[in-house]
């Protein structure tokens, strides 16, 4: 196999292996109009009426 | 260790072997009968041509490299074409003949097709699938170099009838004194062709 | 073969002329005074083509040069003339011959390019006529040799000029039907549609620049082949499989970890509205990074606002949230509808292991725009611990949405510049 498409192959298997561990994380996991007290932020938005 | 009965020089022991060879220094034709090497005439003269391969080149087909160990040419109607007998390693061989860009690979069929040699272009043979007469014409052997599996002789003629399956396959039946002898093989591309000079 | 070359004095109008090409040629055409002579019966004149006006073509018989490496004469040339909808297309076919290849064909096409041509001994099982391009819904192919080529375009053309020697016989108005097919950096073109017709394959390749320099010509192509369309990128399957594989392999991480309601790890059960608020306590397993709290209430044509405030063990307020719940139905002409859901939730982040108390009350409530009024009288409140968060591997099998796409949208309009000159067209 040429040296591109195992480069390819790693890129891929890279992308996956970081956005499993950024899952694994929780990152991006808390809903929209959750704050963190400590720090004033947190979540994907700021405080208000979510439907 | 054998010689030429017609210029005493040596003779290879692959050629000196075969049913039928010609000689490299004189170009006698020899054949071997009760351990002797006999001469049997000349073996004609092999004009230059390009070709697509010679003698000595190795070929692939069918998967496997062949050795082109004997060439003869024939003259017909409309000029001649050139027959090589190619051995694999294992020293199974074909014929593979040549003309003008149009190569076929044959080998020999056990068990030919029952029928009479049908006498007319378009006529059906029934073998297989069945095949179509593409052409009929007479061949007389011009030149002789290398070995063959079998006795030719330069001066003999030959009636053949080429016959297509509609999957390519050629079967090709070729009389001489009164014997009938059939082939069947496919056809090669020329540009395809894998070729290893000698 | 033969290899003499052959040199003749035409019978009919005495003109000196070398015939070149091998011991196939059939027949020969004077340049001069447009005898057709036939080369297997001393050069008897089988026809005499006059007013035949000769092509302007880079090309005569005898000028050589070398393709793919094998050394080829044209030996004759051939012009078909071919009319369609009131326009019509002439080129011009070089016969060339190589002794140890045998015959082809040199054409000098509109666009400039030069293709050589040469006879295919392959015999699909398949064939492929103009009826059955005529009749066919969608874009007709045919495999050949182990690959399958597309339509490109049906041929019915007529010779209108003819000079030197071929290895048939062609008349002048002959008209010859063919079909062209696509496929890797070449095409194929079939004819012999009936039983009387022997069946022909022939491909086509574009010369090379140094092919067709060898002809003594420049290229100087100035239009649009679909052979002169760059080739499909050579990595255009593997990076389509190993997309799709990872896209696949993302989904199925994403099914196999993805949230549903995580782990149970409190919950109320349906008490009455009054209960509220209620304190909830519950702990965190060490891989646990979220947690999902859902809440349910029977509010009908009305809404309610849950606000939420996570403490963790030592007192202290993390985190707080708000969540609104709104559900209304009613009839009208159309029937019955609804708007909102009874059920809603909130994902909190949190740390773990830990132990944490989760506040849930409902702060405000009402009825349509301005009535303050409770329209529920029951609420069902759970908490989930989950160990992933969707929208990473989302997003990762995203990318890889993207990349097989981007390929093959590029595969898609390349295939389409090769297709611009088809004559097939879908029908609706």
């Amino acid at each position: 196999m040429s040296p591109v498409r195992i480069l390819f192959l790693l890129l891929c298997a890279a992308i996956l292996g970081g956005g499993y561990y950024l899952s694994s994380q929780g990152i991006w996991g808390a809903s929209a109009g959750v704050t963190s007290i400590r720090t004033g932020s947190g979540g994907m938005g700021g405080v208000g009426r979510v439907k | 260790m054998a010689n030429c009965p017609n210029c005493g020089d040596h003779v290879a022991e692959a050629l000196a072997a075969a049913p039928m060879a010609v000689c490299p220094s004189c170009d006698t034709t020899l054949y071997r009968l009760d351990g002797r090497l006999l001469s049997a005439g000349t073996a004609g003269e092999m004009h230059d041509a390009p070709l697509l391969f010679g003698l000595g080149d190795r070929i692939r087909v069918a998967g496997r490299w062949h050795e082109a160990v004997g060439h003869a040419r024939f003259a017909y109607s409309t000029g001649w074409w050139d027959e090589f007998w190619v051995e694999d390693a294992e020293g199974d061989g074909r014929w593979v003949s040549i003309d003008e860009g149009d190569v076929v690979s044959q080998k020999p069929l056990e068990t030919p097709p029952v029928a009479r040699v049908p006498r007319r272009v378009g006529a059906i043979v029934s073998f297989g699938e069945g095949y179509r007469v593409t052409e009929i014409d007479e061949g007389r052997c011009i030149a002789l170099r290398g070995r063959f599996p079998e006795r030719l002789a330069v001066g003999d003629t030959y009636d053949y009838v080429n016959c297509m399956a509609s999957n390519g396959e050629l079967l090709s039946g070729e009389t001489h004194a009164g014997e009938t002898e059939w082939f069947l093989g496919q056809w090669l591309d020329p540009f395809e062709l894998e070729i290893e000079r000698a | 073969m033969t290899t003499e070359v052959r040199a003749i004095n035409c019978p009919a109008c005495g003109a000196g002329q070398t015939i070149h090409g091998g011991g196939r040629v059939q027949t020969h055409v004077c340049p001069y005074c447009g005898s057709a002579l036939d080369a297997l019966d001393d050069f008897r004149v089988l026809a005499r083509y006059t007013d035949m006006i000769r092509p302007q073509t880079p090309l005569k018989p005898g000028d050589t040069g070398t393709i793919r490496g094998v050394a080829f004469t044209v030996i004759g040339l051939i012009r078909w003339v071919e009319s369609y909808g009131g326009k019509q297309w002439r080129w011009v076919d070089h016969q060339v011959f190589s002794p140890t290849h045998g015959y082809g064909w040199i054409t000098v096409e509109d666009s400039g390019h030069w293709s050589f041509t040469r006879k295919l001994r392959v015999y699909p099982r398949q064939w492929l006529t103009p009826d059955m391009v005529e009749r066919a819904d969608d874009r007709p192919h045919l495999w050949i040799g182990g690959e399958r080529m597309t339509y490109y375009e049906t041929s019915d053309a007529r010779i209108d000029y003819l000079e030197g020697a071929f290895n048939w016989v062609p008349r002048l108005g002959d008209r010859a039907t063919s079909i062209t097919l696509v496929g890797q950096g070449r095409m194929v073109t079939i004819s012999g549609f009936d039983d009387d017709t022997e069946r022909e394959v022939e491909e086509t390749r574009l010369l090379t620049r140094e092919e067709q320099e060898s002809f003594g010509v420049a290229p100087q192509p100035h239009g649009p082949h679909p052979l002169a369309v760059r080739p499909r990128w050579r990595h255009h399957g593997f990076v389509t499989a190993v997309a799709a594989g990872f896209f696949l392999l993302t989904a199925l991480f994403g099914l196999a970890f993805g949230n549903g309601d995580g782990t149970p790890l409190a919950g109320t059960g349906r008490i009455p509205v009054s209960d509220l608020p209620v304190e909830l306590e519950f702990e965190t397993a060490p891989s646990i990074r979220l947690v999902k709290l859902q809440l349910y209430t029977d509010v009908s044509n009305g809404w309610a606002w849950f606000d939420m405030e996570l403490e963790d063990e030592a007192g202290e307020a993390v985190l707080s949230g708000g969540r609104e719940i709104s559900y209304y139905s009613g009839r009208d002409s159309d029937g019955r509808w609804t708007e909102g859901s009874q059920r809603g939730s909130v994902v909190f982040p949190v740390d773990s292991p830990e132990r944490y108390t989760l506040s849930v009350e409902m702060s405000e409530y009402g009825s349509g725009q301005a009535s303050d009024q409770l329209t529920s009288s029951v609420v069902d409140i759970r908490v989930g611990g989950l160990r992933f968060s969707w929208r990473p591997l989302a997003g990762t099998a995203g990318v890889f949405l993207l990349i097989f796409l981007a390929t093959q949208a590029a595969e898609f309009l390349r295939r389409g510049q090769i297709m611009a000159g088809s004559d097939w067209t879908e029908e609706d």
